[in-house]
C-alpha cells in the first residue's frame, strides 16, 4: 500500500507512469482464471448479506430484463476490465453472487452528481439491477429510510459487516473548516465520519474528482480546506475513481473486480484503476484522425467545427487526460463532451479546475502534461504505441461494439 | 413544556436538518438548517471569465444544466450592459430550451417517485397495497428511474453528458446536431409522453389539459397522480403546508413560464427589488461567522422585503393556469397544489420540447461570434433562469478580464433559506403549527429540497 503527499503526487503526475500493461501472456490469464474460479466458488458457498435476498434470476425478471440484455452487459463489463472474452462466464457468475458484498455509500462535500450518474447508468438497466441486487446497505439518496432511521441503518451495517463492506465516498472533506460539513444528531464532521467508517471497511473507494483529489471545493483558494479521501484515511486500501462526474461503469467495474478476485484492481500512481485510467482520452478519440492530419477547429462555429475537426486548439485536454470516456461515453453511451464539439477539460486529473479547466490550449500554457518530451510529438508516439497493444485492442473493440449494440437496441 | 427535536432529512440531494421546537404537541417554531458548504463564490473570484462555464454547473448534480444556462445568460447580459449587441440564432436558443426542459422533467419525475411516494408509504403502513411504489423493488419506482434516465439522453445528444454539461457558450451552442439526432430526441420525447399518459395521468394529455378542477380529475383517473391525491385527502394532507401565498418567477419561457411576482395580483419582476439578508447565515458580507443565532449556510432572500415562494407552483400561478388558480382558491398554497404543480409541469414541458425539436432548422448557425472579445468587457451582469425547483439568479461582476465577484441565488435559497428579522422562509412558515414530525418532513420535501444548491 502506498500513500502520497500532495506534492509528491503532483510530481508523479508529470511522469509517464500510467500506461497499462495489457499483453500479459497466456500463462498469466490461465492462472488468473483459476484464481477467479476458486474465489467464485468460495463466494457461492457463502450466504447472501441479507437472508431474505432474492435470487438473481428473479431479480432479472422483476426489472423486466432478458437473459440476453444481461449477457450483453457481461461482455461489455468483461471488456471494460480488459479481460479476454473467455472470462465472460466468470463475470456472469460474479454478477450473480454480488449480494455477498455489502456496500456503504456516503456523501460529504458533494453535488450528488456521482450518485446521479450511477442512477443514470446503462439501459437496459442492468446496472440498476446490480444496484438493487448488490447489497447497498446505506445510500442517502436511494434508500427508503430517512433521518434517524437512516442513521440507524448505517450503524447497523457497520456493526454487522465489520471488516467486510466496501465504503464508497462521494465528495471532498473540509479539513480546513470542519464546520463546513457536519451531520447527524450528534454532529460529526466530515473527517470524523470518513475515518470512522473507513476503519471497519474492507476497502475505500473514492468516486468523483472531489473525493479523489479534492475537486472543485479544493480549487484555489480552497475556502474550506477541502482534500480527498486519501489525504485523511490511512492504513486502508483506497481506490480513486476520478472524473466529474465519474463514469458509473468504472465503479461497477471495481466492484466486479473485487468480487472476481477478492482484491482491488491494479492501480496507477494516483491510485486509479488501470483498466479505466490506463490510457488517454486522445488515444481513442473519434476526432483523432483530424488531429493526426492537422485539421483543427480554430474558432467555435467555424467550418472545422461543422466537420468535427480536432478540438486541441480550442483547449481540449484529451492528450493529457487518462480516462476511458472516449470509449464508454456517458448516459448509456449516448454521447460525450467531445462528441458535441466541446473539448475535454481533464476532469480525471488532479487540480484540473486551476490548471486544466480553462479554454486555453495547453500548448500555450506552462503546464507540463504527463507526456514525455513535449506536447505534439508525445501525443502521437504514445498514442500509436498503445493502440497496437493486442489485449487493449480487444478490450476497446469489445466495449465499443457492446456500447454500439446497446444504442441499436434503444432505437 | 418546550421540547426541541432535531431531525436530519436525508433522501435529498445532500442533507438538510430540520430543528423543531414543540410546545404542547404542536410545532411552535421550525429552523431549516443547511449544514454543508463548499464556497463556490470564493472559488470563482479571480478566475478567467469563461472558467465560470465549467465551474458553475458543478454547483449541483441535479440542476447543473440550469446553472450553465444562468451563467451563459449572465455572460450575454454582460455584453448587453457594456453596449454590445449579442446575437443568438433561433436554433441555438431552441436547443438551450430543449435541454433545460429535459433536466426539469427528469427532476420532477424522479422526485415524485423517489422522494414523495416513500413518505406516503409510511403513512399507509399495511392499510393498502402500494407495493408498486416501494423504493428499488417497486415497478413504478423502477419505471420512474428508467424514464428519467431516458429523457436525460436528450441532454446528452446535444450537450455531451448529464450531469455537468458545458456545451453552451456566449453566442450560442457548440453542438451541430444532425437530423438523426433530432429524430432520436423526438422519439424519446414521444415515449415519455406515452409513459406519462399511461402511468401518471391515466388519460390522453388533451383530456388532462382541459381539466380545471381536482374533483373532476380524481373521478376520471385511477393512475399514479390520482392515487396520490386520493391518499392525500385520506390523510388530510389538503390542509397542511400553507406558506405565504406569494409567488415569484424570474424568467419567461413562452408559452409555459411567465415572469412575474404575484401576491394576490401579478406584477412585473424587477431585479432591483431583490435583497439578500445574512442575519441568520454563517456566510456574511464580512466573512464567515458562527456566532449567536446564526444557523444556516444559506442566506435569506427577499423581494420588496417579503419572502416569496418560487418553483413550479409559482410558475403555474404566474402563468395564470386555470387548474392551479382553482386549486389555489380551493386548497390554498398547500402540500397538494405544490406537488401537483411539479407533476403537471412535466407534460407541459414535454409537449413544448416536441414542438421546439420540430422547429429546429439545422441549416442555421449554432454559434454567432460576438463582436467583441469577452476578455475586454467589464461591468455587472445578471443571469436569470428557471430551474427545476424555481428561479435561479447569477450575479456577476467582471474587471480586467477576471471575475471580480460572483453571487448565486438558488431556488432553494428562496424557499428553504433561513429567516430574516421579520419573516420566516416559506418552508419554515409552512411547517409551524403541525403536530407530527413526519408530516413536517413531508411539507419540507414538498418544496423539493436540494441542500447542495442551497449552500453551494
Ligand atoms: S467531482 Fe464533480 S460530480 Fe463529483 S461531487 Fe465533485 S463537483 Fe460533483
Ligand atoms: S486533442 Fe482532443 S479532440 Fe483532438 S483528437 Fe485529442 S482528444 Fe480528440
Amino acid at each position: 500500500m502506498q500513500f502520497f503527499s500532495r506534492e509528491h503526487m503532483k510530481n508523479i503526475f508529470t511522469k509517464p507512469t500510467n500506461y497499462v500493461d495489457t499483453n500479459k501472456g497466456e500463462k498469466y490469464y490461465k492462472s488468473l482464471y483459476e484464481k477467479m474460479r476458486k474465489r467464485l466458488d468460495e463466494l457461492k458457498a457463502m450466504k447472501p448479506v441479507r437472508e431474505h435476498d432474492i435470487k438473481f434470476e428473479k431479480a432479472l425478471d422483476m426489472w423486466e430484463l432478458s437473459r440476453r440484455d444481461f449477457l450483453k452487459w457481461v461482455s461489455a463489463t468483461t471488456a471494460l476490465l480488459m479481460l479476454p472474452p473467455t472470462f465472460e462466464p466468470l463475470v456472469a457468475e460474479a454478477a450473480e453472487v454480488m449480494n455477498r458484498i455489502p456496500i456503504i455509500w456516503i456523501n460529504i462535500q458533494d453535488c450528488d452528481g456521482n450518485s446521479e450518474a450511477l442512477l443514470r447508468s446503462s439501459a437496459p438497466t442492468v446496472d440498476e439491477l446490480i444496484l438493487d441486487y448488490l447489497s447497498v446497505e446505506y445510500h442517502e439518496t436511494l434508500m427508503a429510510a430517512a433521518g434517524d432511521q437512516a442513521e440507524k441503518c448505517l450503524e447497523d451495517a457497520v456493526r454487522d459487516f465489520k471488516g467486510k463492506y466496501l465504503l464508497f465516498v462521494e465528495g471532498s472533506i473540509p479539513v480546513g473548516m470542519p464546520e463546513a460539513f457536519t451531520i447527524g444528531r450528534h454532529p460529526e464532521t466530515g473527517v470524523e465520519r470518513v475515518q470512522r467508517l473507513a476503519k471497519d471497511a474492507a476497502a475505500v473507494i473514492a468516486v468523483g474528482s472531489c473525493a479523489t483529489f479534492g475537486g472543485i471545493p479544493a480549487a484555489y483558494p480552497n475556502p474550506t480546506g477541502a482534500v480527498g479521501v486519501m489525504d485523511v484515511v490511512k492504513g486502508k486500501p483506497i481506490v480513486n475513481i476520478p472524473a466529474c462526474p465519474h463514469n458509473p461503469a468504472n465503479s461497477v467495474g471495481v466492484i466486479m473486480h473485487y468480487i472476481l478476485t477478492g482484491e482491488l484492481p491494479e492501480l496507477d500512481s494516483l491510485l486509479r484503476p488501470k483498466f479505466a485510467f490506463g490510457y488517454r482520452i486522445h488515444d481513442n478519440c473519434e476526432r483523432r484522425a483530424h488531429f493526426d492530419a492537422g485539421e483543427y477547429v480554430e474558432e467555435w462555429g467555424d467550418e472545422g467545427a461543422k466537420n468535427n475537426f480536432c478540438l486541441y486548439k480550442m483547449g481540449c485536454k484529451g492528450p493529457f487526460t487518462f480516462n476511458n470516456c472516449s470509449i464508454i461515453r456517458y448516459n448509456d453511451g449516448t454521447n460525450w463532451p467531445i462528441g458535441v464539439g466541446r473539448g475535454c477539460i481533464g476532469c480525471a486529473e488532479p487540480d484540473f479546475w486551476d490548471k486544466y479547466a480553462t479554454e486555453r490550449p495547453l500548448a500555450n500554457s506552462d503546464i507540463h502534461p504527463p507526456g514525455l518530451w513535449g506536447v505534439e510529438a508525445t501525443v502521437d508516439k504514445v498514442g500509436l504505441g498503445i493502440l497496437t497493444a493486442t489485449a487493449i485492442g480487444i478490450g476497446i473493440h469489445a466495449v465499443a461494439s457492446a456500447v454500439a449494440g446497446k444504442k441499436e437496441e434503444t432505437k | 413544556m418546550v421540547k426541541i427535536q432535531k431531525t436530519i432529512l436525508s433522501r435529498v440531494e445532500g442533507e438538510i436538518e430540520l430543528k423543531l421546537i414543540w410546545e404542547k404537541g404542536i410545532i411552535k417554531d421550525a429552523f431549516i438548517i443547511a449544514p454543508n458548504f463548499r464556497g463556490f463564490e470564493f472559488i470563482l473570484e479571480g478566475k478567467p471569465i469563461l472558467d465560470s462555464l465549467i465551474i458553475t454547473p458543478r454547483v449541483c448534480g441535479i440542476c447543473g444544466h440550469a446553472h450553465l444556462m444562468a451563467t451563459v445568460n449572465a455572460l450575454e447580459n454582460l455584453y448587453k450592459n457594456a453596449g454590445y449587441n449579442i446575437e443568438i440564432s433561433k436554433k441555438a436558443n431552441l436547443i438551450r430550451l430543449i435541454t433545460l426542459s429535459a433536466e426539469i422533467v427528469q427532476n420532477h419525475l424522479r422526485w415524485f417517485y423517489l422522494f414523495v411516494f416513500p413518505d406516503l408509504l409510511k403513512l399507509e403502513t399495511y392499510t393498502e397495497d402500494l407495493s408498486e411504489y416501494i423504493p428499488i423493488k417497486g415497478k413504478q419506482w423502477q419505471k420512474a428511474i428508467d424514464f428519467s434516465s431516458k429523457i436525460v439522453k436528450v441532454i446528452a445528444i446535444f450537450g455531451g453528458q448529464w450531469p455537468h454539461t458545458s456545451y453552451s457558450i456566449p453566442g450560442g451552442v457548440v453542438c451541430d446536431p444532425t437530423t438523426f439526432d433530432i429524430t432520436e430526441s423526438i422519439s424519446i420525447v414521444d415515449s415519455m409522453i406515452k409513459y406519462y399518459e399511461e402511468n401518471i395521468i391515466g388519460m390522453k394529455y388533451e383530456n388532462y389539459l382541459s381539466i380545471e378542477d381536482y374533483k373532476e380529475f380524481i373521478e376520471k383517473s385511477d393512475k399514479d397522480l390520482s392515487k396520490f391525491l386520493k391518499l392525500c385527502f385520506k390523510h388530510n394532507l389538503h390542509k397542511i403546508g400553507k406558506a405565504y401565498n406569494r409567488f415569484l418567477t424570474v424568467s419567461n419561457i413562452y408559452p409555459i413560464f411567465s415572469q412575474g411576482a404575484t401576491k394576490r395580483k401579478k406584477y412585473n419582476f424587477n431585479i432591483k427589488k431583490l435583497e439578500e439578508i445574512d442575519t441568520y447565515s454563517f456566510l456574511t458580507k464580512k466573512g464567515i461567522d458562527f456566532n449567536g443565532k446564526k444557523y444556516s449556510w444559506a442566506k435569506a432572500v427577499r423581494y420588496e422585503g417579503f419572502p416569496y415562494e418560487t418553483g413550479p407552483l409559482a410558475r403555474r400561478i404566474n402563468n395564470k393556469d386555470k387548474l392551479f388558480l382553482n386549486l389555489l382558491a380551493d386548497l390554498k398554497d398547500t402540500y397538494i397544489p405544490r406537488i401537483w404543480a411539479r407533476i403537471d409541469e412535466i407534460i407541459k414541458l414535454l409537449l413544448a420540447m416536441k414542438k421546439w425539436l420540430q422547429e429546429i432548422d439545422i441549416k442555421e448557425p449554432s454559434y454567432i461570434k460576438p463582436k467583441k472579445n469577452i476578455k475586454e468587457l467589464e461591468g455587472i451582469a445578471y443571469g436569470l433562469c428557471e430551474a427545476a425547483r424555481g428561479s435561479l439568479i447569477h450575479k456577476l461582476e467582471v474587471k480586467e478580464g477576471k471575475i471580480k465577484k460572483y453571487d448565486i441565488i438558488t431556488p432553494s435559497t428562496w424557499n428553504l433559506g433561513p429567516r430574516c428579522e421579520k419573516y420566516l422562509s416559506p418552508a419554515e412558515k409552512a411547517i409551524i403549527g403541525l403536530d407530527n414530525s413526519l408530516i413536517a418532513e413531508m411539507v419540507l420535501r414538498s418544496f423539493d429540497v436540494c441542500s447542495v444548491c442551497t449552500t453551494h
